[in-house]
């Protein structure tokens, strides 16, 4: 896995001249990725019944943006000899589950490396972590709050969700900033602020701030100093980690005995890993199956031996 | 006796009418150390109220101000009142009549520490800004006439001499 430095998770599509700004201002701030996010909400999505909003609703989701970068636009990462990655997100906004009918129809929504979401009560979301998997859980300032609970938190959690916290809105109005406090207030409550991301939702490049900074806001959002700095770095790279994993899904793993050419150190030879699937063993894996060839026989196949079910978590 | 131990912020501010170009920016500062001390103690009320404002203006001081760089060192009482002081930094967005930008460059212990801090990354960007003074086949040719030196320098920074 490589090492992905400070993280900048969200810098939105929307106005669309100014996007490579943004990205080339954040490089120079310090952070090493970022990841461009398209926002759909559920109701703009085409249903065959409703024939009023003909116009307006898309047909299919829109393809990821991207950014091409040349060596001069990012010159202090150039000279350490590192190159940034920029990353593809998409975020829903929902009510409930009906969007799970065009998610799974379309090509395109699985091209996007991340996948957020915005629930816009506590019932959709109930309703989403029992059916659906996704990366990031975000907040809409102008969306009402709704009611959280310690096993709702703990929920999330065990499915790899991180929660995330804009902190532009923070900057420009001041209605905003006392519900993202009560926010940050609420989470250290109900979940010891475990499994929270700091990103800005900049539409200017004035917004953005760079990663020392950010890792200072810990202070107002009730958090620790650790908590503050992990924000930026560590657990950007466990948001990068579980999307992999579930892009990947559930695979296998098949453990054989390795029959050397020297016949008579066959019968001592330990038992070796002959085929394993390509992968790195830091990986979080949904399910394994292993394959046990305990049988002294050199011959072995799949049906015969036993085969033992692990899960991790 | 105890010790009294402070933290030292290095911070740049920045101008947000130049910080999408690519020029250079060479006008100093109107700003004196009085008016960057006022404009955080206010932010300060704002965000943390009396309590944050009490604790914080005991030990707090602007040590350092350069205003051609736009950099100034900022000190602050160890542990509460630092703290409390770096998490507004991000909300200061006006100095005076100018809308600015702060960023953190280093947190130092000790004024000495910031100041070698400063020397080491002031000379790196010397550096880097006389390569711009190159000239057009490419060479490094430092020793211009009047004229050529005058053309240049307007090139790099957009200024109206």
């Amino acid at each position: 896995m490589k090492d992905l430095g400070y993280a900048d998770l969200n810098i939105p599509s929307k106005p669309e001249s100014t996007v490579k700004a943004r990205v080339v201002r954040a490089l120079e701030l310090g952070y090493q990725t970022v990841a461009i996010n398209t926002v759909i909400h559920q109701e703009s999505l085409f249903l065959k019944k409703k024939t009023s909003d003909k116009d307006n609703a898309l047909s299919d989701f829109p393809e990821p943006t991207t950014v091409t970068l040349s060596e001069t636009d990012y010159p202090e990462l150039a000279n350490k000899g590192l190159k940034p990655t920029i990353l593809t997100r998409l975020t829903l906004v929902i009510k409930d589950n009906d969007f799970l009918i065009h998610y799974n129809k379309s090509n395109t929504a699985k091209k996007y490396d991340l996948l957020g979401l915005i629930p816009r009560s506590s019932n959709a979301l109930q309703n989403a972590l029992k059916s659906f998997r996704f990366d990031i859980l975000s907040y809409d300032p102008e969306l009402e709050h709704f009611h959280w609970n310690r096993k709702l938190y703990r929920e999330a959690l065990e499915k790899h969700v991180s929660f995330e916290l804009n902190y532009a809105p923070m900057i420009t109005d001041r209605e905003h900033r006392r519900k993202i406090i009560a926010l940050a207030y609420n989470y250290n409550f109900v979940g010891k602020c475990k499994g929270i991301i700091l990103s800005s939702s900049a539409k200017r490049p004035i917004d953005l701030r760079s990663p020392t900074d950010v890792a200072n806001l810990c202070c107002i959002l009730s958090m620790n100093e650790c908590r503050g700095r992990e924000a930026v770095m560590k657990q950007c790279a466990n948001v990068h980690k579980a999307a992999l994993g579930r892009k990947m899904g559930v695979f296998r793993v098949r453990v054989d005995r390795v029959v050397q050419e020297t016949t008579t150190a066959a019968v001592s030879a330990p038992v070796t890993v002959a085929s394993v699937v390509d992968k790195e063993p830091e990986e979080r894996r949904e399910g394994i199956e292993v394959i046990d060839c305990s049988s002294s026989d050199s011959s072995v196949s799949a049906e015969d031996s036993d085969v033992e079910n692990m899960e991790e978590d | 006796m105890v010790r009294r131990k402070h933290r030292y912020a290095v911070v740049q501010l920045e101008r947000t009418s130049s910080i999408a170009l690519p020029y250079l920016d060479v006008k100093p500062l109107k700003a004196s150390e009085d008016d960057i001390f006022k404009a955080v103690k206010i932010k300060l009320g704002e965000l943390h109220g009396d309590y944050g404002r009490a604790v914080t203006t005991l030990g707090m001081r602007v040590k350092y101000l350069n205003e051609a760089t736009r950099i100034v060192v900022l000190r602050a009482r160890l542990g509460e009142p630092f703290k409390m002081m770096a998490s507004t930094l991000p909300f200061v967005t006006s100095i005076g009549a100018e809308s600015i930008q702060c960023t953190t460059l280093y947190i130092a212990g000790t004024i000495r520490h910031s100041l070698i801090f400063l020397e080491k990354r002031q000379k790196r960007i010397f550096k880097q800004v006389l390569e711009m003074f190159k000239s057009d086949k490419g060479q490094k040719k430092y020793k211009m006439s009047e004229p050529e030196l005058k053309e240049r320098i307007l090139q790099i920074t957009k200024l109206e001499m």
